[in-house]
């Protein structure tokens, strides 16, 4: 049996503390991430009741070999968000909460936050730096505000299949980064 | 550029429109059927770049959790995962057994995920429905399983079941001969659960694009389900509803 060592396998593995230091470091993070997607708090609340489910019910399935888990946290917040808003039919309108012309990346990765020090989020940064900026403004709006494809489309006034070719080579980008940086760290483990 | 190309460049555009805005159940069919021709394909890279890219562009830090919605999500937590104070021994004595059977259940989990990491944690995940419905019937020690029957005439034709863990919150339906649904209305799973509410749980929506062959759809469970009585499909508008008032088309009910 492995040794529980992150907090989802502590969850996991039932330690009695797992689950409120889970809560205490991904709640604000899942919290955020519901806000930005809806508008109304309720609809927020049920959504992060509902990630916190699939969190604790998958927990045994996360693999840290794999991805951060603050990156598996957003992946399965992410999905229920979506799977939600689709739901109930739900088409956020609200602008984004700074102009989309204006969007500034971070200089630097903030060393006091935990949960954003995940090298797959160093990684998505460089990523997205190398993007022309009208692919960081579809992709901003696609990953960050949770806006559909169409909405998008006619709030920037171009081609639908503009904005989905933006979304998809912007996604590519961050992947291919991402695996690069998983290639190099396993040839470290193994030299 | 070749049929293999295109196919290619396709099988990512779904995944990222997955990623991204979700799928219709058209959509999502068709990603299963190009993920099962292309097996070399991480269906869920995709996924994590934009888990990753949505925390990078965030500004600012995150939002406090409301304290009362806190203690909703540690409630639940107790239902789910109810601690064990053996399970910390265990954790640190790796040669030490699991001593409840309950949790050989987790333990199945750690030896899962060296295969297949995310397989059974929502719809539209690794690998086809099939390969996954295959391996949740094979590797879960608690499973449920109950055959569909007509409750309403025009369904008398509909066979099938489903499957269910507790254990897992998870599970399967399996139909043959259920009629597509059409573009004004969406299929929905109640579960009865008499321990949790007197109302049925929502169990999801879903679509069945095609009459021919056996249909797999995932069950997803949006409250926890703890004693499963009985499962029921109605037809909702799209989006599903809150509480039916649809007739049941097809019920199971597992032996008691």
């Amino acid at each position: 049996m492995r040794v529980p060592s992150s907090l989802l396998q502590r969850v996991a593995a039932g330690d009695p503390a797992a689950v409120g230091e889970c809560i205490d470091r991904y709640g604000g993070l899942v919290w955020s991430l519901a806000r930005r997607m809806f508008g109304v708090a309720a609809e927020a609340e049920d959504a992060v009741q509902e990630i916190f489910i699939e969190l604790w019910k998958s927990a045994d399935r996360y693999n840290p070999e794999l991805a951060a888990e603050s990156t598996f946290v957003a992946m399965v917040a992410r999905r229920r968000l979506i799977d939600q808003r689709r739901r109930v039919e739900r088409r956020v309108a609200q602008a984004p909460t700074t102009p989309v012309e204006d969007i500034d990346l971070p200089a630097d990765v903030p060393q006091n936050d935990p949960l954003v020090v995940a090298d797959e989020v160093s990684r998505a940064t460089e990523a997205i730096r190398t993007l022309p900026p009208d692919q960081q403004r579809v992709l901003r709006l696609a990953v960050c505000d949770g806006w559909p494809h169409q909405q998008i489309a006619d709030y920037l006034k171009i081609p639908l299949g503009t904005v989905k070719t933006h979304v998809r080579r912007g996604l590519i980008r961050v992947r291919d980064r991402l695996q690069a940086s998983l290639a190099v760290r396993d040839a470290e483990v193994r030299s | 550029m070749s049929d293999a190309q295109r196919d290619h460049e396709r099988l990512e555009q779904l995944l990222a429109d997955r990623a991204t805005e979700g799928l219709s159940g058209a959509d999502q069919a068709e990603l299963d059927r190009l993920l099962s021709d292309n097996p070399a394909v991480d269906p869920l890279a995709l996924e994590l770049a934009a888990a990753a890219a949505a925390l990078a562009l965030s500004e600012g830090p995150a939002q406090e959790l409301p304290a009362h919605l806190r203690e909703k999500v540690r409630v639940d937590a107790a239902r789910i995962r109810p601690t064990d104070a053996s399970m910390i021994v265990a954790a640190a004595a790796p040669t030490l057994k699991l001593a409840y059977a309950g949790w050989w259940a987790a333990a199945a989990g750690f030896a899962v995920a060296a295969v297949g990491w995310w397989w059974a944690i929502a719809p539209g995940t690794s690998g086809s429905i099939q390969s996954r419905y295959d391996r949740f019937v094979e590797q879960t020690p608690d499973l449920l399983r109950a055959e569909w029957a007509a409750n309403v005439e025009d369904y008398a034709g509909v066979t099938g079941e489903v499957v269910w863990s507790d254990t897992r919150q998870a599970g399967f339906m399996v139909f043959k001969g259920l009629p597509a649904n059409g573009q004004t209305q969406q299929y929905q799973l109640w579960i009865v659960d008499p321990q949790r509410d007197r109302n049925p749980v929502d169990g999801g929506v879903f679509d069945i694009v095609a009459q021919n062959g056996k249909v797999i759809v995932e069950v997803d469970p949006k409250l926890v389900v703890s004693n499963p009585q009985a499962f029921a499909i109605t037809l909702e508008q799209p989006g599903g509803v809150v509480v039916s008032d649809g007739p049941l088309l097809i019920v199971a009910a597992p032996e008691s």
